[in-house]
């Protein structure tokens, strides 16, 4: 097919190259053609150069998201291989510190074999073992001091503090802190506390028995009413180591029978029976007299006795004896806590009626005299 | 059940031990007619039958030691109160009290002598120089958290 055929065919304009054949219409369309020609063939080449522009772009755009998915890629791979890297260091360390660990333990522990080969030595020998430095072989655990190994025995015998734990463990003061280790490995230790035992036994069973016996015998010497005592020809105040002298009469032993088998199982627990104030004037302390003078002038009236002079002071301080005594032998015992020189300590409390009115007397368990006056609510 | 309470002063005065009595000892009366002097001697050089003219001398004589007592008349407190003169030149005053109103003693002597250094004990002989007194008293400071 030629080019004009096929121009006219599909050309809309084809309608004027049949109806005007002049040559100045040729040239015209010719030009026209051209002009067509070149319009119709421009247009595609521009679009298609937007559009080859617009491709670019894309590739470009497409470019940039494959190179930073790579990139991210490359991050992460970067990221899991320093976290493996870390995982493997952390290892290493964890198994760094237990070899260590192991290492250190199982060094103490040959030190220990060593250090009692060479004592067992120095003992066969006949020499005194010096030990050499340790290790400091404390391990802290959760705030709690362990031993990694064991305390030698000569850690042992210089550090032992002297106390045993109910358990039986005994208490070993090492480098500032206490340990407990059985008390059998504290050298003679088991041996004192078997002696011990053995001795408290031996105490219970024996001498209890007879010191109760003493006791009472003093007791009976003591426990009169202060009325008879008053009325007695000996005077109102015995002392304990005169009591040989109370026994005179019949009738006050019988009476002394009768108040031992009262009194006994009190008596047994306080086992100093000096009541009052029990040294004569004359031999008494400064500090002694200090004392009865205090409790004399603080009480001595309201327990009905003489004003104070000290020229009288021994006949005074029978009297006041003979009084506190009938409050203590008449009273009711309990036990109570008081405030003694700075500290709380318990002591022996009694409170007696007499003449509708209530009296108390204090001492310490060991029997030494604190207080006794007029009870005021 | 009555308690001592005893209270520090450093200043060994006629004034203050008069101030004291006027203050504490209202209804009370001397536990002695006669004092010897020096305090506990056994063979006194001096027998003092007023207790005024017995202080005065002590606070002339200011290492002479002495404790004087006066019992209320009345049944109330302070049942007893006495002034101790110490061989170092202090006084201690002395109060005793139910154990139940301890306390409030306790306040008011404080309060009269302007001074914090008093405490309260179980019937306890007096102490006789400030060192012993101090020994007490931080005692009853320690065992007051008890």
């Amino acid at each position: 097919m030629s080019s004009g055929s096929y121009i006219r065919s599909i050309h809309p304009l084809h309608f004027l190259t049949s109806k005007r054949k002049s040559a100045t219409t040729h040239i015209g369309m010719a030009i026209l053609l051209a002009v067509l020609a070149t319009l119709s063939l421009s247009w595609p080449q521009e679009a298609l150069t937007q559009s080859y522009k617009s491709n670019a772009a894309n590739d470009s755009w497409m470019r940039q998201q494959q190179d930073q998915q790579r990139q991210q890629m490359h991050q992460q791979q970067q990221a899991k291989q320093r976290e493996l890297i870390r995982q493997q260091q952390q290892k290493f360390s964890n198994d760094n510190k237990q070899k260590v660990i192991r290492d250190q333990q199982q060094k103490a522990a040959n030190d220990n074999k060593q250090s009692e080969t060479a004592r067992q030595k120095a003992r066969s020998q006949g020499a005194t073992y010096q030990g050499t430095n340790k290790p400091t072989s404390i391990v802290i655990s959760n705030g709690i001091a362990r031993m990694a190994r064991p305390l030698t025995a000569g850690e042992i015998q210089r550090g032992f503090t002297g106390k045993v734990t109910a358990d039986g463990r005994a208490l070993i003061k090492f480098q500032n802190r206490i340990f407990t280790v059985p008390a059998s490995r504290v050298s003679g230790l088991s041996a004192r506390l078997a002696a011990d035992k053995q001795r408290k036994i031996r105490w219970t069973a024996q001498l209890q028995e007879g010191v109760n016996k003493k006791i009472k015998a003093i007791a009976t010497a003591t426990t009169l009413p202060a009325t008879k005592r008053l009325s007695g020809p000996k005077g109102p105040d015995c002392e304990p180591k005169d009591s040989p002298k109370c026994r005179e009469s019949g009738e006050e032993s019988q009476l002394q029978d009768k108040q031992k088998s009262q009194k006994s199982e009190l008596l047994v627990q306080i086992p100093y029976l000096a009541i009052g104030h029990p040294t004569p004037w004359d031999r008494m302390t400064k500090e002694e007299k200090k004392a009865f003078q205090h409790s004399y002038s603080r009480h001595g009236k309201e327990l009905g006795l003489p004003s104070w002079k000290g020229a009288n002071a021994d006949e005074l301080r029978q009297k006041f004896n003979t009084v506190v005594k009938h409050i203590r032998d008449n009273g009711k015992h309990s036990y109570s806590y008081q405030l003694d020189k700075g500290e709380k300590v318990k002591v022996n409390y009694f409170t007696a009626s007499m003449n509708g009115r209530s009296y108390y007397y204090y001492e310490t368990l060991s029997g030494r005299f604190i207080s006794a006056g007029l009870m005021r609510d | 059940m009555s308690v001592d309470i005893y209270a520090f002063c450093n200043r060994r005065e006629f004034d203050i031990v008069n101030d004291f009595l006027r203050h504490f000892a209202v209804s009370h009366s001397e536990n002695q007619s006669e004092y010897e002097y020096p305090w506990l001697a056994e063979n006194p050089s001096q027998i003092f039958t007023n207790v005024f003219e017995l202080m005065k001398e002590l606070c002339k004589c200011k290492i002479q030691p002495y404790t004087i007592y006066w019992t209320n008349d009345r049944e109330v407190e302070p049942y007893c109160v006495w002034i101790v003169f110490t061989q170092d030149e202090n006084i201690f005053f002395g109060l005793g009290v139910n154990e139940n109103n301890v306390q409030y003693w306790l306040n008011r002597i404080k309060r009269f002598l302007g001074t914090d250094y008093a405490y309260w004990s179980l019937e306890d002989p007096p102490p006789l120089i400030k060192e012993e007194f101090f020994s007490r008293f931080h005692s009853f400071k320690l065992s007051e958290g008890i």
